[in-house]
């Protein structure tokens, strides 16, 4: 009863509307584009910092601290989406590792703007649409709500004509060119729209959280996302809220068994490492098992 | 620090990460698949060499026993998932995120036993001055150790029927096979010889600054920039990405500072691959009449 009368649900429904937004942000890329992206975190975290910079360095209100989040998520998409698509599959991969690392270095690095490794505190809660963030229910119900707006986005764009495209190009790029696709302006466009979430998120997690720092939005956090979108199946539509879940539950249920909250890290990682390792065994033989018979079909 | 100074301590890291390089240049060249868990078996053999130390086994043995130990784990994972991939046709991108959960895996195992914190051995305290250059004795031995290691991998991979084996299964492997070149023998030696090179440096490593389970992976990206940023279409020892990477190094530290030499490595390396064969930077392929 204590647990529902106190914040702490309203904690973990913001934090898994915040991962479920990342995560299905990510998903659009890696599952429509083909992309391997390893820097959700980094684009996260220019959301996140946007957001307290302006709010906290220059004084602006949290409308315009919002809409700053989206624009730098924004940004940070487009120009990682034009990085990676300079390489093929293996150095694009690398390519969105060197982002990770060239943001994680700059944040630190910058100490007089991001505070350095010690981040930025006391960011003022004020209020969002007219709804104030001090209440932690009305930031639960705006972190339900944008998880519910990100699903929908991307559901659209994947279900839509851009989505098409995107996969089309995706799984043969010279018959898409032939008819007239330019495949990296799709794919550019799918980048900035999934940063602009990211952004979003990063906006919510810094209001929530009043302070950022940089191993907040490390390489382990991108792995993990990365990893949390190889829950998405071809049959499993939920498959990334499921994984976010998992993500964000599983090491809360091993705090309450009376496991170190560095154990239940390691276990979280450990568990999903194992979940990813089954995955991939099972989506490449059932890939196999599918081109068996559709050969079969055709002859 | 002078630049001699900053020039020679990164040339001595370096010859570390040159171990772990070639183990990346075997297993790039031979299956072209970016293998991340190779970060986790140089993690295993740091651990298992603090570990055994620890425990009273000498150097040597602890040593050995730590190269086994990672030597084994690549060769399992080739084994028993990366050869059932391969016979199922799965893609380059499968590879990689099997070779990246495979690392999250290593780690975390590592990080529950031991906990995420450096834990180290005590170490001498002697050191050898070469003129105005001062280095420290352990991490003398163990670029020794790297260079020996590394020009008599570069003798295997070039002068021997084996080398020559691992070439040919790099270049076509379908042609090798008709040949009489045992692919998938050859896969399985390569994976075991390139968990036990990363492992190798990982246990040198750990008695110079100590063993955490995630120190391995800026390790392998520097090392795979060593590959990359010269040619990866060879399995050999990266002799010249090794004297490109300690140089741009040495010019980062000096210039900027520490953190940034695995950034600016990594920029270096997409920029070489920018303009590498085939890539977009590169001058266009044109038909030439005989």
């Amino acid at each position: 009863v204590n647990l529902f009368q106190s914040s702490y649900l309203s904690h973990i429904i913001i934090l898994l509307g915040i991962y479920v937004t990342l995560a299905s942000a990510t998903t659009l890329l890696v599952r429509d584009c083909g992309h391997m992206i390893l820097c959700s975190a980094a684009i996260f975290g220019l959301g996140a910092y946007a957001a307290a910079v302006s709010s906290v360095r220059v004084g602006a209100s949290v409308d315009v601290a919002v809409f700053l989040a989206i624009a730098a998520g924004a940004a940070g998409g487009l120009v990682t989406g034009l990085v990676s698509l300079l390489f093929s599959v293996g150095p694009a991969a690398l390519s969105t590792i060197g982002v990770q690392l060239v943001f994680t270095t700059s944040v630190k690095d910058w100490e007089g703007l991001t505070g350095g490794p010690s981040g930025i505190g006391g960011i003022h809660q004020g209020a969002l649409l007219g709804l104030s963030l001090a209440s932690t229910r009305t930031r639960a119900a705006y972190s339900v709500l944008l998880a519910g707006l990100t699903v929908m986005i991307v559901r659209m764009i994947s279900r839509g004509l851009i989505g098409v495209k995107a996969r089309a190009g995706r799984d043969d790029p010279f018959l898409t060119a032939s008819f007239g696709i330019d495949r990296r302006v799709v794919n550019l466009a799918i980048w900035t729209i999934s940063g602009a979430l990211c952004g979003l998120a990063g906006a919510m997690y810094a209001f929530h959280m009043q302070y950022v720092e940089p191993d907040s939005f490390g390489l382990e956090f991108s792995t993990l996302l990365f990893a949390v979108t190889a829950f998405e199946g071809r049959r499993l539509r939920l498959g990334v809220l499921l994984g976010a879940a998992a993500f964000l539950v599983l090491p809360e249920m091993l705090r309450w068994v009376g496991s170190r909250y560095e154990s239940a890290a390691h276990l979280r990682q450990l568990m999903l490492a194992s979940g990813l390792v089954g995955v991939v065994m099972f989506r490449a033989a059932s890939l196999a098992r599918e081109s068996k018979v559709v050969g079969v079909e055709s002859t | 620090l002078s630049l001699l100074q900053i020039a020679s301590n990164t040339t001595f890291s370096c010859l570390i990460v040159l171990l772990v390089a070639t183990a990346f240049a075997m297993t790039y060249g031979v299956n072209r698949t970016f293998d991340l868990h190779l970060a986790g078996a140089y993690a295993v053999g740091s651990h298992v060499f603090v570990l055994l130390y620890q425990t009273g086994f000498p150097s040597v043995f602890a040593i050995t026993l730590a190269v086994l130990a990672s030597g084994a784990v690549v060769y399992l994972v080739e084994v028993g998932l990366y050869a059932r991939l391969r016979y199922w046709k799965a893609d380059v991108s499968m590879f990689f995120v099997l070779s990246l959960a495979l690392y999250m895996g290593i780690t975390a195992t590592i990080a529950l036993f031991s906990g995420v914190e450096a834990v180290s051995i005590q170490r001498s305290t002697w050191s050898v001055t070469i003129g105005a250059i001062a280095i420290g004795g352990y991490q003398f031995a163990g670029a020794l150790i790297g260079l020996i290691v590394c020009v008599g991998m570069g003798l295997i991979l070039t002068a021997t029927s084996f080398g020559l084996a691992c070439q040919s299964v790099a270049c076509n492997a379908k042609l090798a096979t008709t040949f009489g070149v045992p692919e998938n023998q050859v896969r399985s030696a390569v994976a075991a010889l390139a968990g036990s090179l990363a492992g190798l440096a990982g246990a040198i490593a750990a008695g110079d600054t100590g063993s955490t389970p995630y120190s391995g992976f800026q390790i392998l990206l520097v090392a795979a920039s060593m590959v990359l940023i010269w040619s990866s279409r060879t399995v050999s020892v990266p002799w010249q990405g090794f004297v490109v990477v300690s140089t741009i190094q040495a010019f980062v530290v000096w210039t900027f500072s520490d953190r940034w030499k695995v950034p600016v490595t990594l920029l270096m390396m997409l920029v070489a691959l920018f303009f590498s064969k085939g890539s977009l930077g590169s001058r266009p392929l044109s038909l030439r009449t005989p």
